[in-house]
């Protein structure tokens, strides 16, 4: 998070809505091609993107800086909301993992927001590439199309426990590649 | 460490809760393992960075023009109903980690110009400003302000005092800024924000104000017009660009 960034959610904190303004012209780009590619549907995005927005504004949740980036959060949120949109009471009951923020000043891994922000679109499709093709269609039915691991193991025809495995190997390789990058960046 | 659940089916829980795919009732026995084994608690950190990365692998798509203007039509049409909240400009910089090279003062500076909502216009001495005086119109008469241009930066901020909350046959609106040419239609320039505790409405337009003859507000809609439809609140002539 950069020093305007963070006068930015100062801003919002005080309900300004040039904070919003500010946000949705940074992040909107972002968070409406989370919502198209989750809803397919120009319309459908438009509404889920403005909504995420106001939530933000009239501060239904908080953004929590340790947590990560301002981005993630954004796409997080409009992600939610897509599939919430998209599958109804079928996208909901779905367990979410207690937030363990950062430890306190040990410094963990601060670099990580700006090795994921530097992240090239070919960088991460090129990770991405290079893993089973079985593994990514978990990742996408899972991830942006958002059945649950019963309606994978479905739609994919293979057991429950093919289903866990496929998706910690596909998430384990994503994180290794990008903690190799982690340890070889330097500040630019 | 004697758990009932092994790290590797911890695991496989933890990815699927990551990408959002985890059932309630699959759940269980995670939170327990997740209680007891910080190996695990890690796995949970490093998993969601990994899949807060998977939208950048999209192809960027611009929505419309016009979502932002009915999202900030619907902002600012909040905004002059909502209640003033407190500053707790402290509390929310104590939770910046510090690694990030922030001091405090400079993060105060920072969210004090940015109140103003002068992006990049406040970060030198604002040596050359030119300044424009409100005249108020339907508006009343007490109605007060002033533009004040940055050249340099292309942008102004404009701020009056005295103005009611806008409405239009009783239900909200709110107050559209339009750049008036010396010729022909205005253009839609930014909507008036109420500054918070001060009684004050503020706006920031962008451009270069050469070759415009106003800068003028009137009461719109929610969500704005693409043309004033509404009688003119106040008016800024710009006699000296
Ligand atoms: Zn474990």
């Amino acid at each position: 998070m950069d020093q305007r960034e963070a006068g930015v959610l100062d801003q919002l904190w005080q309900g300004s809505p040039e904070a919003i303004e500010v946000l949705y012209d940074r992040y909107g780009r972002v968070a409406y091609t989370v919502a198209l590619r989750v809803l397919s549907d120009q319309a459908a995005a438009e509404d889920v993107v403005q909504e995420a927005f106001l939530a933000i504004w009239r501060r239904a949740m908080t953004y929590r800086p340790e947590r990560g980036s301002l981005r993630s959060w954004i796409c997080a949120i409009v992600r939610n909301r897509a599939i919430d949109r998209l599958r109804g009471e079928a996208g909901r009951g779905r367990v979410e993992l207690p937030l363990d923020e950062r430890p306190e000043g040990a410094g963990v891994s601060d670099t990580w927001d700006q090795v994921a922000a530097e992240l090239s679109r070919e960088q991460v499709r090129g990770a991405l590439r290079q893993l089973p093709v079985e593994q990514r269609q978990t990742i996408e039915l899972a991830y942006w199309a958002g059945l649950s691991q019963r309606e994978i193991a479905e739609s994919m025809d293979v057991p429950l426990g093919t289903v866990k495995g496929r998706a910690r190997l596909a998430l384990s390789k994503l994180r290794d590649l990008l903690q190799e990058r982690e340890q070889s960046w330097q500040p630019q | 460490m004697a758990t009932a659940m092994r790290c590797e089916e911890a695991e496989q829980l933890i990815a699927l809760a990551v990408l959002g795919a985890l059932e309630r009732d699959g759940a269980g026995g995670l939170e327990s393992h997740l209680a007891t084994c910080a190996g695990c608690r890690e796995t949970v950190r490093a998993f969601r960075r990994a899949a807060a990365v998977l939208p950048q692998s999209l192809e960027e798509a611009t929505p419309s023009r016009q979502l932002r203007r009915r999202l900030m039509g619907a902002v600012y049409a909040g905004s002059a109903t909502a209640p003033a909240r407190p500053r707790r400009v402290a509390g929310l910089w104590r939770r910046v980690p510090q690694a990030r090279g922030f001091t405090l003062a400079a993060a105060l500076a920072a969210a004090a110009s940015v109140a103003l909502a002068v992006w990049g216009a406040t970060r030198g001495p604002a040596a050359q400003t030119e300044t424009f005086a409100v005249v108020p119109a339907a508006a009343p008469a007490s109605a007060h302000g002033e533009l004040t241009y940055f050249p340099g930066q292309g942008r102004s901020v404009l701020t009056v005092s005295g103005l009611g909350a806008p409405s239009r046959d009783g239900s909200a609106a709110v107050y559209e800024v339009w750049l008036v040419p010396r010729s022909g239609a205005p253009a839609p320039a930014a909507f008036m924000s109420p500054v918070p505790g001060s009684g004050s409405w503020t706006a920031v337009v962008s451009g270069d104000l050469r070759g415009y003859q106003a800068i003028a507000a009137t009461v719109e809609p929610p969500g704005g017009e693409p043309q004033p439809t509404g009688a003119q609140e106040f008016v800024v002539p710009l006699s000296q660009t």
